[in-house]
């Protein structure tokens, strides 16, 4: 096979910022008739002039080109799935279907209050219902609540979900989650942050969590068990059934971690595995776009029985076949001003329309088919965190790599840039040394596989015969590698303060 | 194969046999059997679709809504009808903004990263503040996360909060309140004006004073009106060591002081009204701006600039340390991810607006809003609510039966009020009324002439 | 006259009857990377043994230090919070804060220089 040419990576290049772009006196929109607000500021009374400002805030002045340019600029500076592959691990950077755009944008959506009396927009409430619907038959689950707009929030409603069943219970002892060491941050953090104490379970050899660890902890002041599967090793936990089992015996509820349900969407529901509360990332799950770091959405569901904890308020059809808004008994409350990310959940029921129940198990048997693909074309150069068959991401360590050659995962990751390929996720889990977590979806062709294999294949050539190529990437991105202990150390964060050049 | 997958039944066969595979049902060969999903299941699902019918599908519902794309509306409470700039969607639907995510790997995602950084240098801007976060969820969830933040800053558990604040925002406090184990006690306004005043503290008792972590107040109100004697309410927290928050209106910042300005500790917000539209809620925009003494105690991203190798300017996210994928149980917050397109909508937004936008649309929410006030008072339909001085929106008593003068307005293009007894049941005859710069005068004659026309009627 | 202890939470701390000074060891600032900043508690607080009483964050990971005894701070190094570097450059001499021992019968544990060294070997190998 010839040796593949960098011929997609991007030039260095620095776009001035808005700031230094300005112009005193330019505009880039106006609102006609002006003066008679003016006149009107001039004629206000006592009382409001008072709290009137001098001056406007000193943003900067510009053109409608500036600005157009300025966007249009600063987007070429971004690696997008819409122009190159983008294997990040646990984040399922699939293909972002138009038509989901499209039906989103529609002035019926975008121009609907939330306050609309519920009789003026039974359209988008009869969508959301249906979404509910949908997502409870593919996860197994008695009601969804919508509202979590990330799937950081839908893991805090999940637990103060959990912790609310608890005490309507009368039951205030249960103070701890369980969470394998193998979990996504995030885990931890929610737990800590719905109030909880972190228990860490150990994973096994094989990495998987053992019932028999589980029952050890588990015990009166379990409220809960964190658990994402397949797990972030890329795992099924096969002893999902007992583990689930274990805690339950113990007065716990189970919760499903939604991060990694691209693995098994159409083919096991969380419900049907035991887990009591689940949420899921439509953002990664039911494709809809990430944007740069949101808005994502992350619906909770649960089991019969919890329905009456979730935040209020959601969608109930009547039996005339209308929907109206109803709040649940129990709700341990709501945590968005209105019903979470509308728009993105339009986009995620028009994603599960599209495939449809069969196309959603279609979906989750090429992405682990895709997964285990490059997990054994690649198994030959990196090291796998575990032998055998994964689910929808292969998990690699660079441990021995860098062993013997010095240089470590972020170098190979770096030198992918120049390829033009975005980076696998890195260093995560923490459990593997030097990790590299490679998901590429079920939206890739197998010709696209077969590039990113050849350029791995390829680096870790160079990595023998010319490390400098990885220690020196990336050459071909808009900036060489930055500095994050300056950044961190001497914290610039606004126009202003590197004006006054803060240090 | 259906749906979005590109592989032929030839790359399948190709790639199974490369694994050693006769089936893909092979792969899942660790899910036991008995846990299977049924086909009964999968076809109540749906049996999939195509554009054509997807596009007639949300179009029949999009029909049974009725949306200010049709009716001039009314409506706030948090949610405003303002125009959005034609470039913001175009700009901010570019692919490479839309499909990329998280920029982790700062040499690919300068774009995103710059706009992050221009955002918060923004927000600053407009807040009065020194520093501000790459967003959060909404308005507010904003709020709860100052919460949290001035209670681990000040290592104390009571809150005050005006009894002004957006009820729902009010409701998520108390949710994430609640967990926390803090206390939140009301501050009470004057019934008057409106407006919570200079010496607002007065009312908590000693004990309650000692463990102040944070005085929470929203300008313009929910009642529409705008705060004064926030200089002194801030001078009186820091004296008692305790902090002061504003849950702000954005597009204010055109006309009014700004909360930094006047003493605020934290300001958080909802960006809604600058670069989106009202979307059923939501997608919308929580931002968070502090002081520079509370850097560490932020929650969610935050973008820095630095220099690369060769010294060229370079942004990253940066003071990751305090972060859930870092710190785990001990981090700041939970957030991961928050609402960066938006976030990116509202730096094109404030760009194309620059200063003497925002001053002109914030000027003409201001005319318009006391044009209604005065046409609706005269109507004979309502008498104001209270005499605070109002931004962008007002309270008013109504004397007519609001229900049906909404649906008399919906019929002729309209979208009314809120009537407030939907959010706050102790005041069943308060209507709330939202004016932003796409109304005209002509609209407002309209709204009032109906309004007179049903009090003519009910003989108010 | 003062004697230097460590702990198994690398640190150090000088011990002069009831005062102490406390910094983290050599092995600590290597495993952190570059340091970015320092989290110091407030003079006046106390802390129990085993709580965190200040953190030090690198660009990647951060890490708590422990109370080693029960202690109350009277001191704390604010040169740190401009130039957490210094930590790096010289640990063992970079001080964090210093603090009156509450409880004697708290102290217990500490390691002399050899039984560290020790202990680092250990974990070495």
């Amino acid at each position: 096979m010839g040796k593949i040419t960098i011929d997609r990576g991007l030039a260095r290049r620095q776009i001035p910022q808005l700031n230094e772009a300005s112009v005193p006196g330019r505009r880039g929109w106006k609102l006609d008739g002006a003066s008679a607000d003016r006149a009107a500021l001039q004629n206000a009374a006592a009382a409001d002039r008072s709290l009137f400002a001098d001056t406007a805030p000193a943003l900067p002045e510009l053109s409608e080109l500036d600005v157009v340019r300025h966007f249009t600029q600063l987007s070429g500076l971004n690696h997008s799935v819409d122009n190159g592959f983008y294997p990040l691990g646990s984040c399922t950077m699939k293909f972002n279907p138009r038509i989901n755009e499209s039906v989103a944008a529609l002035d019926e959506f975008t121009g609907l209050h939330p306050l609309t009396e519920a009789e003026n927009c039974q359209g988008i409430l009869a969508l959301l219902h249906e979404l509910e619907e949908k997502l409870c038959l593919l996860l197994g689950y008695s009601r969804f609540s919508l509202q979590p707009a990330a799937g950081a929030q839908g893991e805090y409603v999940g637990l103060i979900v959990i912790r609310a069943w608890h005490e309507d219970r009368g039951d205030h002892e249960r103070r701890e989650i369980l969470i394998p060491d193998s979990a996504h941050g995030t885990n931890p953090a929610s737990a800590a942050a719905a109030g909880f104490d972190v228990v860490v379970l150990p994973s096994d050899e094989d990495g998987c969590l053992r019932a028999e660890t589980v029952r050890k902890a588990a015990g009166p002041r379990t409220a809960g068990l964190m658990l994402t599967n397949p797990n972030t090793l890329g795992l099924f936990e096969h002893e999902v059934q007992e583990i689930a089992a274990a805690v339950h015996e113990a007065g716990g509820l189970v919760y499903y971690d939604g991060a990694n349900a691209n693995a098994i969407i159409g083919r096991v529901r969380p419900g049907d595995m035991g887990f009591d509360v689940c949420h899921l990332n439509l953002h990664k799950t039911f494709s809809t776009p990430h944007g740069g770091g949101g808005p994502g959405a992350g619906p909770v569901g649960v089991r019969a029985g919890l329905e009456d904890f979730l935040p209020g308020p959601f969608v109930t059809r009547r039996e005339d076949g209308s929907y109206a808004w109803e709040e649940p008994a129990k709700s341990a409350g709501p945590v968005h001003a209105w019903y979470g990310n509308s728009l993105v959940l339009l986009k995620a029921l028009a994603y599960i329309r599209m495939l449809g129940g069969a196309g959603c198990r279609e979906a989750s048997g090429m992405a682990v088919l895709n997964a285990n693909y490059v997990a054994h074309e690649l198994a030959a150069y990196w090291q796998l965190a575990k032998p055998g068959p994964v689910m929808h991401e292969a998990v690699f360590s660079g441990k021995k790599l860098r062993d013997r050659t010095g240089l470590l995962t972020l170098d190979v990751a770096k030198r992918l840039i120049d390829y033009g390929i975005h980076p696998p996720t890195v260093y995560f889990p923490l459990i593997v040394p030097e990790a590299l977590m490679v998901e590429p979806t079920e939206t890739e062709s197998l010709e696209t596989l077969d590039h990113f294999i050849a350029v791995m294949r390829q680096i870790h050539d160079e990595m023998e015969e010319n490390p400098d190529l990885l220690r020196e990437a990336p050459q071909h991105a808009a900036i060489s590698r930055p500095d994050e202990t300056q950044a961190a150390r001497r914290p610039v964060l606004t126009w202003l303060q590197q004006e006054r050049g803060d240090s | 194969m259906s749906g979005y997958i590109p592989h032929t039944d030839d790359d399948v066969r190709v790639m199974l046999e490369r694994l050693g595979l006769a089936d893909v049902a092979d792969l899942f060969a660790a899910i036991p059997s008995e846990l299977e999903i049924g086909e009964e299941t999968l076809e109540a699902v749906g049996r999939g679709s195509d554009e054509i019918q997807l596009l007639k599908h949300f179009r029949a519902a999009g029909a049974r809504n009725r949306t200010a794309a049709e009716a001039a509306s009314f409506l706030g409470a948090g949610c405003y009808d303002h125009h959005v700039p034609a470039a913001v969607d175009q700009l901010a639907g570019r692919s490479e903004f839309l499909t990329s995510y998280t920029p982790y790997q700062a040499e690919v995602s300068q774009g995103t990263l710059q706009a992050i950084f221009e955002f918060q240098s923004q927000i600053a801007l407009i807040t009065g503040m020194e520093i501000a976060n790459a967003s959060l969820y909404d308005g507010a969830s904003a709020l709860a996360e100052a919460m949290l933040l001035a209670a681990a800053e000040t290592r104390r558990q009571t809150i005050a909060v005006s009894d002004n604040l957006h009820p729902r925002y009010r409701a998520v406090l108390g949710t994430y309140a609640r967990v926390r184990g803090l206390r939140l006690c009301t501050l009470k306004s004057d019934p008057a004006t409106r407006q919570l005043g200079a010496s607002a503290l007065t009312q908590l008792t000693a004990d309650e004073r000692r463990d102040l972590a944070l005085v929470i107040l929203q300008s313009p109100n929910f009642s529409g009106v705008v705060e004064n004697g926030i200089r002194e309410l801030a001078a009186a927290c820091h004296e008692g060591r305790s902090l002061l928050a504003v849950s702000w209106d954005p597009v204010a910042s055109g006309l009014y002081r700004l909360p930094g300005d006047e003493g605020a500790d934290i300001v958080t917000g909802e960006g809604q009204g600058i670069g989106t539209r009202p979307s059923f809620g939501g997608p919308g925009l929580g931002f968070m701006a502090a002081r520079q003494k509370l850097l560490r105690r932020l929650p969610g991203r935050i973008v820095g600039a630095t220099t690369d190798r060769d010294g060229r300017r370079a942004y990253v996210l940066t003071i990751q340390a305090r972060e859930q994928h870092i710190r785990r149980e001990k981090a700041t917050s939970n957030i991961c991810t928050n609402q960066a397109l938006i976030a990116l909508r509202s730096t094109i937004h404030l760009a194309l607006l620059g200063p003497e936008g925002l001053g002109e649309v914030a000027g003409r929410c201001y005319h318009l809003a006391h044009l209604a006030h005065e046409r609706l008072i005269a109507s004979g339909a309502f008498t104001a609510e209270n005499q605070g001085p109002f931004f962008k929106e007002f309270r008013l008593r109504a004397h007519v039966d609001t229900a049906e003068l909404n649906r008399r307005l919906l019929a002729a293009g309209i979208q009314g009020g809120l009537r407030l007894g939907r959010l706050l049941p102790e005041s069943p005859d308060d209507y709330l009324v939202a004016v932003t710069e796409r109304r005209t005068p002509d609209e407002i004659d309209r709204f009032a002439r109906i309004a007179a026309e049903l009090a003519g009627e009910e003989g108010a | 006259m003062s004697q230097r202890w460590y702990t198994r939470e690398h640190e150090w701390v000088d011990v002069d009857g009831e005062d102490a000074v406390m910094g983290i060891t050599d092995y600590a600032q290597q495993q952190l990377g570059e340091i970015v900043y320092v989290d110091l508690p407030e003079a006046d607080d106390s802390f129990a043994a085993g709580e965190a009483v200040a953190a030090l964050e690198s660009v990647k990971t951060a890490a708590d230090v422990y109370a080693p005894f029960d202690l109350t701070v009277t001191e704390v190094n604010t040169e740190l919070l401009d130039a957490p570097e210094l930590v790096n450059q010289d640990a063992e001499g970079a001080w964090l804060l210093k603090a009156r021992i509450t409880d004697p019968d708290s102290v217990a544990g500490l390691l002399t220089l050899e039984e560290y060294n020790a202990l680092l070997a250990a974990a070495e190998s």
